[in-house]
């Protein structure tokens, strides 16, 4: 009896050690490969300065109606917990994604990055007077029955402004109804980011009567908008559910009979949910997942570009005060020396992010060739040390990020420890407070930072009235970074601005250091192929087309 | 009974009032501004400060705490800044939901945790006896996550028998719930019938040994009479014990298998609250899970009487 019962539990034994090791390999599931909704490779990152490439695939609205089919549920897995509907405060580029599901927009970007006009039908720019006209969609309701015009359009605003978005009113003059379906905005001065600010950044149209009707608490979890869709369930941490607004002001759509975005607290659930198709698309999932379902034959919405660029990963430096190892430049440039951005690249993007040296990303407008950066040199980095007057292990830094980043972190501080700089770590659940200008503590030297990679996004860091804290090793203003980046705001041709902000990028890279981007990280869509014309990942980062999209 | 009664009472008073200082105190050591978690870092200073102080956080410590534990004793919960409702009103709408899945699993395992425990007692040293046992000892070792995961691989991935996700409610749709909860169900169950039939066996086995069971025996009882009718009552003592913790495990969720299955229920509640900083709902519930934690000690400690009449409570 003995006996067996040994032999019984070796048995057992190796069976779960077969199990474990089973699951340790890649989980195969046979899909459909890639075939209709819009799809394409993702550029490989595969030197320094990769520029992702624009493919030729994938289809876009206009639709052709002979093609449509009518009718189901669009499902759709959100990997954040949505509790605000982003308006009238702002929100993560999740929940943005969501929100369009109902709200609309005054403009939209195109192919090309520009904006044309949506809600707006025609968006009319004076820079010399500096002005813009908005002339007004007609007949077009709000979900609840309120008219969409040119006095809620100038509601819309009114309430932003009262709820913390001064910054974005900041080269407003004045904004009035100058007829029933025409809004006249007078700027102070023109600035190429105005038409996005106004049109798409606060053009997101939602319903002003609901907000005086209902205050802002309710808002946060009613979408109330002029969208194709009407919210029918928003509870939080559970699921936000959509049906078809039958009285949209574009005829014959939607398409779809709802959408419904499900919230996941977990990847692994989301991923686990696309492969039993009980969803049709994974909003934003990690690189990890997203290769692994690519691998497995699901489709990639979206093309590579600006598109689907979701920001920088990186660090500024965060103090200058007087003591402090980052007030030197010679040791910043040391640090930024001693960083292997390739590597980190490889290592935590699966190869697929974009590596860079200063805020803009290869291929874009915002990207600065010229700038010589830090390209990975621990030579240089012990040197620099050296020349500032630290020897190995004499110079002291505190490395702030929060848990999501611990890996990257933990491989900066091996970099930086490599070269002699002692690292000490302050992890965070939240950032927030140290990220806001004057918000961090002075010990605090070097800062996680997810930044965005369009100039027009740039006004938190190096406006004059700066939102989130950045190159606090020294003053902006004197430096010459804010006027620099006033140029950019302000210039009177296109060529004018790519000056500037080839001049801001060199400012901020070589001259003066304030920070060091290690890659770009990129924001992807992936499902099944039944998607089409939705224009996920098209244009803009949370812009898609409920309206058109169809399943099939 | 009833001075035993008051004792308890008031201990469960003392009890609640340290658990409250401490969840309080800790909750706000813990780095991390709530505003920022709720609104993100893209907000002017000025406009923090006033949602700072409509949340009531620029009031000093005892203030707050004292404001908090006064509501909360008039039944009012506080609001939860993370998920836009009052937390009772959350309670209300994730608690069934738990405690569906958890009294499921536990019915699960205390009924065929004791159902194995008695047969592996009882056939000692028999094969059945040796498999089950060691069938319980892979069950402790088992991690819960990887059970959970590889579950949905093969019978909702490989073979679509189940979904992966989800829960309904059973008198809504019963057929769907029951395939819903079927793979978390015996997730949270393994462990509990593993402990069960360790533990069962255990006290099952010292009884056996007693000698009014030989009595028993040589009076010509039957095995399954002397089995039922007296040595499962006596074995019941440290079973009574567990069925307490499984109890309060009903109650405080599963936070691991509420994720894997995308599950809304109170585990992933306080996960969330913790990862946003909703002071008052990490709060609240701490509070409320403690004073079901000592509701259940109460009723063990009231069970322990009727199982065993030698044990005096007064």
């Amino acid at each position: 009896m003995m006996k067996l019962s040994k032999v019984l539990a070796l048995v057992l034994a190796a069976v779960m050690l077969l199990a474990l090791c089973a699951c340790g390999g890649k989980t195969e599931t046979a899909q459909p490969a890639a075939s209709g909704g819009e799809s394409s490779a993702p550029a490989k990152s595969d030197a320094a300065t990769t520029a992702p490439g624009k493919t030729e695939t994938g289809t876009s609205v206009p639709v052709d109606p002979d093609a449509v089919k009518r009718g189901g549920i669009l499902k759709l897995a959100i990997l954040v917990t949505p509790n605000q509907s982003g308006f009238p405060i702002s929100t993560g580029t999740d929940q943005n994604v969501l929100a369009t599901t109902a709200i609309e927009s005054l403009g939209r970007y195109d192919d090309e990055g520009q904006i044309y006009g949506f809600l707006a039908k025609e968006i009319i720019t004076d820079p010399a007077a500096p002005s813009i006209v908005l002339k007004l969609q007609e007949g077009v309701k709000y979900h609840d029955g309120y008219d969409f015009n040119a006095k809620s359009v100038c509601e819309t605003y009114d309430i932003l402004l009262e709820n913390g978005r001064e910054a974005n009113f900041a080269n407003v003059e004045s904004y009035e109804a100058t007829g029933e379906y025409e809004v006249t905005i007078k700027l102070k001065e023109w600035r190429t980011d105005a038409v996005e600010t106004l049109c798409i950044t606060c053009g997101k149209m939602f319903s002003p009567k609901a907000y005086r009707d209902h205050g802002l608490e309710w808002m946060y979890t009613n979408i109330v908008g002029t969208g194709p869709f009407v919210q029918e369930e928003f509870t939080i941490g559970e699921k936000v559910t959509f049906k078809r607004n039958e009285n949209y002001w574009i005829e014959g759509q939607p398409y779809l009979d709802g959408v419904e975005w499900i919230v996941c607290a977990d990847q692994t659930a989301a991923v686990n949910m696309l492969k039993t198709g009980d969803i049709n698309l994974i909003v934003y999932p990690n690189m990890q997942n997203y290769k692994s379902l690519l691998d497995a034959g699901f489709t990639r919405y979206g093309v590579d570009g600006c598109a689907n660029i979701s920001g920088d990963l990186g660090m500024f430096f965060a103090s200058g005060k007087e003591g402090q190892a980052v007030s030197d430049l010679k040791v910043r440039q040391a640090i930024c020396y001693a960083i292997d951005h390739q590597a980190l690249c490889n290592a935590f993007t699966e190869g697929l992010g974009v590596v860079t040296n200063q805020l803009g990303v290869p291929g874009t407008k915002e990207f600065n060739p010229d700038v010589k950066g830090y390209p990975y040199d621990k030579d240089k980095a012990k040197a620099l040390l050296a020349e500032a007057g630290y020897g190995d292990g004499e110079c002291e830094v505190t490395l702030t990020f929060t848990p999501a980043f611990e890996n990257v972190f933990v491989a900066v501080q091996n970099m930086l420890e490599e070269v002699g700089i002692k690292v000490v770590i302050d992890e965070t659940d939240n950032i927030g407070d140290k990220l806001v200008v004057g918000g961090a503590d002075p010990y605090v030297s070097i800062c996680w930072w997810s930044a965005p990679t369009s100039v027009s996004a740039w006004f938190r860091y190096f406006s004059e009235h700066p939102t989130t804290m950045v190159g606090d090793a020294l003053d902006l203003k004197e430096a010459g970074i804010i006027d620099c980046y006033n140029k950019c705001m302000t210039a009177a041709t296109e060529a004018d601005q790519k000056a500037a902000v080839m001049e801001l990028a060199r400012l901020c890279v070589d001259e003066y250091c304030l920070y060091c981007p290690f890659y770009a990280t990129l924001s992807y869509y992936i499902g099944d192929d039944t998607i089409h014309d939705s224009d996920f990942g098209m244009r803009g980062n949370t812009q898609w087309t409920p309206e058109t999209t169809w399943l099939g | 009974m009833g001075r035993f009664l008051l004792k308890r009472l008031f201990q469960t008073l003392l009890i609640l009032v340290i658990i409250s200082l401490m969840a309080f105190a800790l909750i706000h050591i813990i780095p991390g501004d709530p505003v920022y978690a709720m609104l993100g870092s893209d907000i002017t200073p000025e406009y923090h400060d006033q949602v700072y102080e409509s949340m009531g956080l620029n009031l000093p410590l005892v203030e707050q705490y004292f404001r908090w534990i006064g509501n909360f004793l008039q039944g009012k919960m506080g609001y939860s800044y993370h998920f836009k409702m009052d937390v009772l009103q959350l309670v209300q709408r994730r608690l069934p939901v738990t405690v569906i899945l958890g009294i499921t699993s536990a019915v699960l395992s205390v009924v065929l945790g004791l159902l194995f425990g008695i047969i592996t007692a009882v056939r000692r040293g028999k094969p059945i006896d040796s498999i089950l046992t060691v069938l319980a000892n892979i069950g402790i070792a088992t991690p819960v996550f990887w059970l959970a995961v590889t579950l949905v691989l093969i019978f909702s991935i490989k073979l679509r028998w189940l979904p992966s996700w989800g829960f309904t409610m059973p008198w809504v749709d019963f057929g769907k719930s029951m395939k819903q909860m079927l793979m978390p169900t015996i997730c949270m169950s393994v462990g509990g019938i593993a402990s069960y039939t360790r533990q069962t066996r255990s006290s099952m086995l010292e009884v056996i040994g007693q000698d009014y069971i030989r009595t028993a025996r040589s009076k010509g009882l039957k095995e399954s009479r002397i089995v039922m009718g007296h040595a499962v009552k006596n074995a019941l003592i440290p079973i009574l014990t567990l069925i307490g913790m499984t109890l309060r495990n009903c109650i405080g969720g599963s936070a691991i298998i509420e994720r894997v299955f995308n599950i809304a229920g109170m585990g992933s509640v306080m996960v969330e609250a913790l990862g946003n900083r909703d002071y008052i709902t990490l709060q609240s519930g701490i509070i409320f899970l403690s004073l079901i934690t000592c509701v259940c000690n109460l009723l063990v400690d009231i069970a322990y009487a009727y199982a065993d009449p030698r044990i005096r409570l007064e």
